[in-house]
């Protein structure tokens, strides 16, 4: 299998905020005394991503998701170490800024695919293609500035598949846009997947991770805690999540009927998250079937079949509360 | 496509693909530049005029000014010719110093060879540049002052070199100007002192009459070389070759120490946005 990312030991230091705008003052007074603590973003990270594979990266906020993701992109350059990117990278790191507020939406796929080192007839081949993907027909001459949200994150997830790129880093944004558009995003990704391009993927959407991703990384404090399965990495990181959760509500009793109150109505045959879980019969969990996961019954029944015709006993499938299958 | 790597084997192998990657990019720089031309253009009425009429307007403020001071001597295609020129130069500096923050969203999402920032900062400036010797010539036209000389033709290398000099000096702006701020509230100092210290709203006479620091500081200025050199182009003024190579030195110097800086910087760049 051919490496399309390849990070070898990379670090990545951030001076603290007071002197990330360090003016001429300060550095002057740096000079006598030149202590800050440094905060360390990414702590000697490694690790390899394969052609045509979805890689994911969870962990908590700060926990050097984003940085990690910089770095892959080129944008900010490594402390230490060395990321090799094989392909044309394509990304969405900011993807509801737009490029330029001042020009048309017209414009700003030019300069987004000019910039990402596409030439004018190509972004003249692919610029219909981009207006109508992200529904912006209407809009494409106004400037960005005037658009909303949600148009911006349409246009540039629509520049950003568009590019074709070898290697599609994203950040967070499987889950912008409406319904419709988070749909169509998907299926634009695993389309991406089918011709044997690469993902990297950075979300805090368990489900969609999970999901898409064959293998995840698990990032806490910049180092990476557990690499490996999407399942068993994802449910590692549930575990501590919960805990932590816990503890926390141990320290600071809360209103738990709220929170209940928050969750979406289950739509049959939407399952929760914990519903459906897919036992061996020494008890450990092979495959969970996430939330947003719409399982059918037949779906059900032909899982089923298989452990059983691999000789397998004690799958248990649990549905929505009450509703035992089996 | 090639491999795109952060971190390169050979200094020389890092130089080249920079280099291939730039020119890659040029119609990037290119769209940049126009494009920064035309957000202009939708946000004020009289759009790229401005860049003709900025130094204009200044030029006639001096041409009063210098009338009181030096009635016998006023000259508005000497005073205009170096107004328009100093625009450039005193625009790529505020310009280059401004393309990396002004780009930030650019920078954050893509990788691409910053230098394509300063780069069309300076095709922007160039065509407004570009525009303006066309009105100097209508000025050196109207009022009679058209000398066709030999030194006529030495016009496109002075408008190269002072292209390369500009772009360092726009480089090394940007790389000053993004770690640290402060030094975008001292441009327009810098500017002013510059502009005074060359020979634009003086006549040129003058500088016998300078003391000695003030005089060494004035012909040691880079617009004192391109000055005299855009004159005996236009002007018919005395054509010296010590200007040429002087003005052949600095734009190099510049050129050299302000890329090398930019592109050493370039990584680390996007830290402080």
């Amino acid at each position: 299998m051919t490496v399309a990312v390849k990070v070898d030991n990379v670090s990545v230091v951030y001076r603290p905020y007071v002197d990330r705008q360090p003016t001429l003052k300060k550095t002057l007074l740096r000079l006598r005394h030149r202590e800050i603590s440094p905060v360390v973003a990414l702590d000697q990270v490694s690790f390899e991503v394969t052609q045509g594979e979805a890689f994911g990266i969870i962990g908590r906020n700060g926990a050097g998701k984003s940085t990690l993701l910089r770095v892959l992109a080129g944008t900010l350059s490594p402390d230490s170490g060395s990321v090799d990117v094989a392909g044309r990278v394509s990304t969405l790191l900011q993807l509801g800024v737009g490029f330029n507020p001042e020009l048309s939406g017209r414009q700003n796929i030019y300069l987004g695919g000019l910039a990402a080192g596409l030439t004018r007839p190509e972004v003249d081949d692919v610029f219909d293609d981009i207006v109508d993907y992200a529904e912006l027909r209407t809009a494409i001459e106004r400037p960005i500035k005037t658009y909303s949200s949600g148009m911006f994150s349409r246009l540039g997830f629509s520049i950003a598949v568009h590019l074709d790129p070898d290697v599609l880093l994203l950040d967070e944004v499987l889950s912008v846009g409406d319904q419709g558009f988070r749909e169509k995003s998907r299926k634009a990704t695993l389309g991406l997947l089918g011709r044997a391009g690469t993902l990297v993927l950075v979300s805090h959407n368990l489900n969609t991770v999970e999901e898409l991703c064959t293998r995840v990384a698990w990032l806490d404090r910049g180092r990476i805690k557990e690499i490996g399965p999407a399942s068993e990495v994802v449910q590692a990181y549930q575990i501590t999540q919960k805990e932590a959760a816990a503890e926390a509500a141990d320290a600071r009793p809360r209103d738990k009927s709220g929170a209940a109150a928050r969750r979406k109505p289950p739509k049959w045959p939407v399952y929760k998250k914990t519903d459906v879980v897919l036992r061996l019969l020494a008890g450990e969990s092979l495959a969970q079937v996430s939330q947003e996961t719409r399982v059918s019954e037949e779906k059900l029944e032909a899982w089923r079949d298989s452990f059983v015709a691999a000789g397998r006993h004690g799958l248990r499938v649990r549905s929505s509360p009450g509703r035992q299958t089996r | 496509m090639a491999s795109a790597t952060t971190s390169s084997p050979t200094p020389d192998a890092r130089a080249s693909g920079y280099v291939r990657e730039l020119w890659e990019r040029r119609s990037f720089s290119w769209f940049l530049a126009i494009s920064e031309l035309r957000a202009r253009n939708a946000s004020t009425t009289l759009g790229l005029l401005w860049w003709v009429l900025n130094p204009l307007l200044l030029g006639l403020v001096y041409f009063a000014v210098f009338g009181v001071v030096f009635p016998s001597e006023r000259d508005i295609a000497y005073l205009m010719s170096g107004m328009f020129a100093f625009h450039f130069t005193a625009k790529s500096l505020s310009g280059g110093a401004n393309s990396i923050l002004r780009n930030a969203r650019l920078l954050a999402n893509l990788r691409f060879p910053r230098l394509i920032l300063p780069l069309s900062n300076l095709i922007d400036g160039a065509i407004g540049f570009l525009v303006s010797l066309l009105v100097l010539a209508v000025i050196i036209i109207a009022t009679g002052g058209a000398t066709l000389t030999a030194a006529f033709w030495m016009l496109p290398v002075v408008v190269a070199l002072h292209f390369m000099f500009n772009l360092g000096v726009a480089t090394l702006g940007a790389r000053l100007a993004v770690p640290f701020r402060d030094i975008n509230n001292f441009i327009p100092y810098v500017t002013r002192v510059w502009l005074y210290l060359s020979p634009i709203i003086w006549p040129l006479r003058l500088i016998d009459e300078f003391p000695d620091p003030m005089a060494t500081l004035v012909t040691a200025n880079p617009m004192w070389s391109f000055l005299a050199l855009y004159r005996a182009s236009l002007l018919g003024a005395d054509f010296s070759a010590t200007h040429l190579a002087a003005a052949t030195a600095w734009a190099i110097a510049l050129l050299v120490v302000g890329v090398t800086a930019f592109v050493r910087f370039e990584g680390r760049m996007v830290r402080y946005l």
